[in-house]
């Protein structure tokens, strides 16, 4: 099962990742591999250890046992803001953005451009509305034209389209996103997917979490089910049979003639 | 609006939008500073009501007054407003405050160089912020809990060290004056204390609106997990606001026995004061927002409201049980003020 299914360039590897808090093993042995420019995606059911991987990756947790590799190299991600160093951005589901900020202070969030004005350093507020207009446009939101708007004036898909603005900004490698589109309408979730493929087709390469099966075909490259904190499952797009992957995702096993389907 | 328009100036948000025929200019200035309008209103009526009671009301004398007063309590609401924004409170400020002017007034009295004397009470008064800062952070008790102790602890030290009585000074040192004894004219109730607090807020403005550390407050307060996701070092900002909101209730406490020549031991009441006129201005008791233009605003709206009452002869219990009506109105009027804005934007 370790076995990768890609070989062509990783940029982001995971080997033997084993990870316990107290007595629950929330992670054993789990290896994924995230070939550049391409979009994996996580799916399991609660508590598969789907969100302590990413964070994980993300640098809020270190592992037990296993090994990270990032661009060839072996990296030890300590803290959110050392693997945000590396490239590696992560947008989670409810922590992304302060609701009671505007757009342009939370674009730039623990990374505000300053100036010098005398003795003090100033924000500098044009850059910051500028900039973060213009990557709102970028990324194709036509709703919103203004930065100083609060986060919490805005819609779900909005709020998501902010933050991969800014993981884009920011000169993420690797965008993981947690559950982008649990809490959205069909119409939001579609638009979601619509930023995830085409800051895939920019060269990012993105991991996202999701427990909709309908949202993980139109853009994921690869598909790795999570059970009980093992890795059960990993699928080229294309060769994964959903009923497949349904069995896995709920009863961590399938009929072994359907699994071959997936190698 | 077209989506490739060159257009990225700054816009309105209400501008064409909202359903009542205001012009940007005040759909600006109630989108943005609808938090402090309260306090605005506040200040509004209590100036129509009092000047109608008793026209000598309107006067720079009765403003300089509310200024002096103001000047006190707004010095410690700048403090515990900036740490509310973090979502931390400090309801030991008012003990803090009475304990660095005893120990101002001890100091001064036992012949220490002036400067020496208010260096080290304003040093002592951040160390005891930074002390509840410790406490709350390290055992992840509410500070509201944390503080609560310190407020009976440093107020016990006052009296242990005073004995109950008051200290006070017969004739005004130079240190004094400086502090807040003197005033810009003789004829003005004004006294240089205002200039102290109209200089920390300046500092606390510049800070909170124009420096990264600001937006840090900001985020920390707003939603402390996401900030610290991000890589703001939460835990640090508080400590510092802690720190800051110590420092400024040392000052107040200096600006008073200044003003005074007398401080007295018993407990003062002023951490609800401060949070009182903080939350008149708009700072929301759950962290996130708030402004030093609102905890200036809103300590005003409070010292008005006391110095009309006195001007109008009510007894002095008034002023208590009226300022608990006003801060449930203005509560009210600036969740109604958000929900409305908030309604017609979604």
């Amino acid at each position: 099962m370790a076995t990768p299914l890609l070989v062509a360039t990783p940029l982001l590897e995971a080997r033997d990742i084993s990870k316990r808090f107290g007595r629950l093993q929330a992670l054993h042995n789990v290896s994924l591999t995230l070939p550049r420019g391409h979009t994996l995606a996580l799916v399991g059911d609660n508590g598969a250890g789907k969100s302590t991987l990413i964070k994980i990756l993300a640098g809020v947790h270190q592992p037990d046992s296993g090994e990270i590799w990032f661009e060839h190299r072996r990296v030890y991600l300590r803290s959110p803001t050392q693997a945000r160093r590396l490239g590696i951005e992560t947008v989670y589901q409810d922590l992304a953005l302060v609701e009671s900020m505007s757009i342009a202070r939370n674009f730039f969030l623990g990374a505000e451009p300053a100036r010098r004005v005398g003795p003090v350093s100033v924000l500098d507020t044009a850059k910051m509305h500028l900039t973060a207009e213009s990557y709102l446009r970028e990324i194709g939101i036509t709703s919103l034209t203004t930065a100083e708007k609060e986060i919490r004036l805005l819609s779900g898909g909005e709020r998501q389209a902010i933050s991969i603005a800014r993981a884009m900004y920011f000169g993420a490698k690797v965008m993981i996103l947690d559950e982008p589109t649990s809490q959205l309408s069909i119409k939001e979730a579609r638009k979601v997917l619509d930023y995830i493929r085409d800051v895939t087709a920019r060269g990012l390469s993105t991991i996202f979490i999701t427990h909709n099966l309908s949202h993980v075909y139109p853009v994921a490259d690869v598909i790795v089910v999570l059970y009980r904190g093992r890795k059960v499952g990993e699928f080229l797009k294309g060769a994964a049979d959903p009923s497949v992957i349904e069995s896995l995702i709920v009863k961590g096993d399938a009929e072994p003639a359907a699994r071959a389907g997936g190698n | 609006m077209k989506a490739d328009s060159p257009r990225v100036g700054r816009s309105s948000p209400l501008a064409g939008s909202f359903p009542f025929a205001l012009t940007p200019l005040l759909g600006r200035v109630v989108f943005h500073r609808r938090r402090e309008l309260g306090a605005v209103i506040a200040i509004a009526v209590t100036y129509s009501v009092f000047t109608y009671l008793n026209p000598a009301f309107l006067t720079w004398a009765t403003f300089g007054g509310i200024l002096t007063i103001a000047a006190e309590i707004g010095t410690i609401t700048i403090g515990e407003g900036v740490l509310m924004v973090s979502g931390e409170f400090d309801l030991s400020v008012g003990s803090n405050f009475t304990f660095s002017a005893i120990v101002l007034g001890i100091l001064l009295k036992a012949a220490v160089p002036a400067a020496l004397s208010v260096i080290t009470v304003l040093g002592m008064a951040a160390l005891i912020g930074l002390l509840n800062g410790l406490i709350t952070l390290r055992t992840r008790i509410p500070s509201f809990i944390t503080t609560l102790g310190t407020l009976f602890f440093w107020n016990g030290m006052a009296l242990w060290v005073t004995g109950g009585w008051p200290i006070s000074f017969i004739a005004p040192l130079p240190v004094l004056n400086v502090l807040g004894n003197s005033t810009p004219s003789p004829a003005s109730s004004l006294h240089v204390s205002a200039v102290w607090w109209a200089l920390a807020a300046v500092i606390f403005w510049i800070m909170l609106e124009k420096t990264r550390y600001g937006n840090w407050v900001y985020g920390t307060g707003g939603k402390t997990e996401a900030a610290r996701a991000i890589g703001v070092p939460v835990d640090r900002v508080k400590l510092i606001n802690f720190t800051l909101c110590g420092l400024l209730a040392g000052l107040a406490g200096a600006l008073q026995l200044g003003r005074m020549m007398s401080i007295s031991p018993v407990r003062s009441g002023l951490e609800l004061e401060a949070i009182a006129s903080a939350v008149v201005g708009g700072v929301s008791l759950f962290g996130g927002t708030g402004t030093v233009l609102g905890m200036i605003l809103g300590t005003i709206a409070l010292a008005s409201i006391e110095v009309g009452l006195v001007a109008a002869g009510a007894p002095s219990f008034w002023y208590t049980a009226f300022v608990g009506c006003v801060i449930i109105v203005i509560v009210v009027i600036n969740t109604q003020l958000d929900h409305l804005i908030f309604t017609r934007r979604s």
